[in-house]
């Protein structure tokens, strides 16, 4: 008979393992509303969205009567969060264990790629047309960067058309310019994504432990969380002892703090 | 279909590009001398990308192989694995493989940085880089960048120290318009598309920041599983500028990276027909 605190790891894995397929909906409703208004500009048979995923850093290792998830991988990867068009539905959800292949080159780059005829590619069949079913001739592949450029995902399209004829972009542009949107949508799901398993996990914790401590519990499972921000933590503590001030040294503060940002804007390199 | 092309390859593709600087050389520089005998014979060229398919026809052999990865269990943080290595995703096989089709004497080199990783590929980057610098390459062909601000100084210093070692390094502007790190560095040779797929021809744009024109629209590369596809990108014009490079310093080794520039601007197909007096 399994132990009530194993059956409490179990659904705090268990909790892990579904969040990215229940990620909040109405920010994936954007997404998708953004690729079927990419699709029909672009005039592609499909696009699609992914986001990349950290390397595996579940709180607790598993023990050796359970099974290790598939998804695991070391190097983190990809998961297909919307998708427009062809083999849509397919994709959705889809992981892939990525430091290779056409996607794999885009997250690590930060380049685009675009390549005609891919069925020639073997590595395009394996990484991509086996998850969707449907293989196309041409693909795009745009990365979507943050504002630091780090690469949050990555927006493919699949066979892209003949835009209408007053529109002098091309796909490139186009596609890029979807990406940028995208780039506002991704890490608020990236953040919700890892905040529901951490709630879950602190809940599970709580009971296990007996003490109904929900903050303590939150305090355990956030030394589990991988290397916190030391940085961002001590201006966190700073801004927190900062309520207890006075209304007019609070705004004092703010404007030191703003024009010290202005100042260290990254300079203009042109 | 849509004809792609990347941010900064519009100046190549509009009519209004301007002439390549040029000096008043009471004799022209001819191809015949500047590239010899086109082989690049004896020039160490090092492909920084996704690594390099050896077994490829269009590569026919990689003469040095190492992997640079993350170690942050390491006091350098980074790993060295030398040794043959497979390609992660077909893009530094087209590099290679253009290089390859102009300069085929050359000694080539694959410095895997991408792929291993998700993150950190511009830290396995700076330290690519660092290893040419330390293993006589004479030219590093980067169809990569960073976008990665703290990397600013990090690159500058690597690009200055290039130029004084007279190494070249080929830079791809980014296929989106922003800025990348170090393909706008005025220290590196920076490479947008130029019209048509004819490797001979390269322009050179009088207005920097992408400063070279070259193949890399609707290009037929070699891929990774032996095969060629169809690809575009500044990615695979800046092989091109590098192979052109590789016959230069072929023919005469130790030139700088300033004479070389001079010489293929007095090559590229907007040069004036009647350079100033």
């Amino acid at each position: 008979m399994t132990s009530r605190p194993d059956l409490i790891r179990r659904l705090a894995l268990l909790a892990d393992d579904l969040a990215p397929l229940t990620p909040p909906a109405s920010w994936i409703d954007q997404l998708r509303g953004l690729c079927d208004t990419a699709r029909l500009v672009l005039g592609a048979a499909a696009v699609s969205v992914a986001r990349t995923v950290d390397a595996d850093t579940r709180p607790d290792s598993p023990q050796p009567d359970s099974p290790e998830p598939e998804s695991a991988d070391p190097r983190g990867g990809l998961v297909y969060v919307a998708a427009s068009g062809e083999g849509a539905d397919q994709i959705t959800g889809t992981r892939l264990a990525s430091g290779s292949g056409l996607a794999g080159f885009v997250v690590a780059s930060g380049q685009s790629l675009a390549i005609d005829r891919v069925q020639d590619d073997v590595r395009f069949a394996r990484d991509i047309a086996e998850a969707t079913g449907y293989v196309p001739t041409s693909l795009l592949i745009v990365p979507i960067n943050s504002t630091n450029g780090d690469v949050l995902g990555l927006l493919s399209v699949l066979d892209r058309g003949t835009m209408t004829a007053q529109s002098s972009f091309d796909a490139l542009e186009v596609a890029s310019a979807f990406a940028a949107q995208a780039a506002f949508v991704l890490p608020r799901i990236d953040l919700l994504v890892r905040l529901g398993p951490v709630l879950v996990q602190a809940i599970a914790d709580a009971v296990a432990h007996d003490d109904h401590d929900l903050a303590a519990a939150l305090g355990r499972i956030a030394t589990r969380l991988g290397p916190p921000d030391d940085e961002l933590a001590a201006t966190a503590a700073l801004l927190a002892e900062l309520r207890s001030r006075p209304t007019e040294t609070r705004r004092r503060v703010e404007r030191v703090l703003s024009e010290l940002l202005a100042l260290t804007e990254p300079r203009r390199r042109r | 279909m849509n004809e792609l092309v990347p941010a900064w390859s519009e100046s190549f593709h509009r009519d209004d590009l301007g002439a390549a600087p040029r000096l008043a050389l009471p004799r022209s520089i001819s191809r015949r001398w500047a590239f010899g005998d086109r082989t690049g014979r004896g020039v160490r060229v090092a492909v920084i990308d996704s690594g390099v398919d050896a077994n490829h026809p269009a590569v026919g052999h990689v003469d040095e192989a190492v992997v640079i990865d993350m170690a942050p269990d390491t006091e350098a943080g980074v790993r060295f694995t030398v040794g043959p290595h497979e390609d992660l995703s077909g893009h530094g096989t087209a590099c290679a493989g253009i290089i390859r089709s102009l300069a085929p004497g050359v000694e080539l080199i694959s410095l895997r940085v991408l792929g291993v990783n998700l993150k950190g590929s511009a830290f396995a980057f700076a330290h690519a880089l660092e290893w040419c610098l330390d293993h006589g390459v004479h030219i590093a062909n980067l169809s990569l960048s960073t976008s990665n601000e703290d990397y600013y100084e990090t690159f500058h210093d690597l690009v200055d120290r290039a130029s004084f070692a007279r190494m070249m390094l080929v830079s791809a502007m980014n296929n989106e318009r922003k800025t990348t790190i170090p393909s706008e560095f005025a220290g590196v040779f920076s490479v947008a598309c130029g019209p048509g797929t004819n490797r001979e021809k390269f322009w050179c744009n009088p207005a920097a920041p992408a400063e070279w024109g070259a193949a890399g629209v609707d290009v037929e590369v070699p891929w990774s599983g032996g095969g060629t596809v169809t690809a575009t990108g500044n990615s695979f014009a800046a092989p091109v500028i590098a192979g052109h490079l590789a016959r230069l310093l072929g023919a005469h080794p130790g030139l700088t990276p300033w004479q070389a520039r001079t010489v293929l601007a007095e090559l590229a197909e907007n040069r004036a027909t009647h350079p100033p007096r």
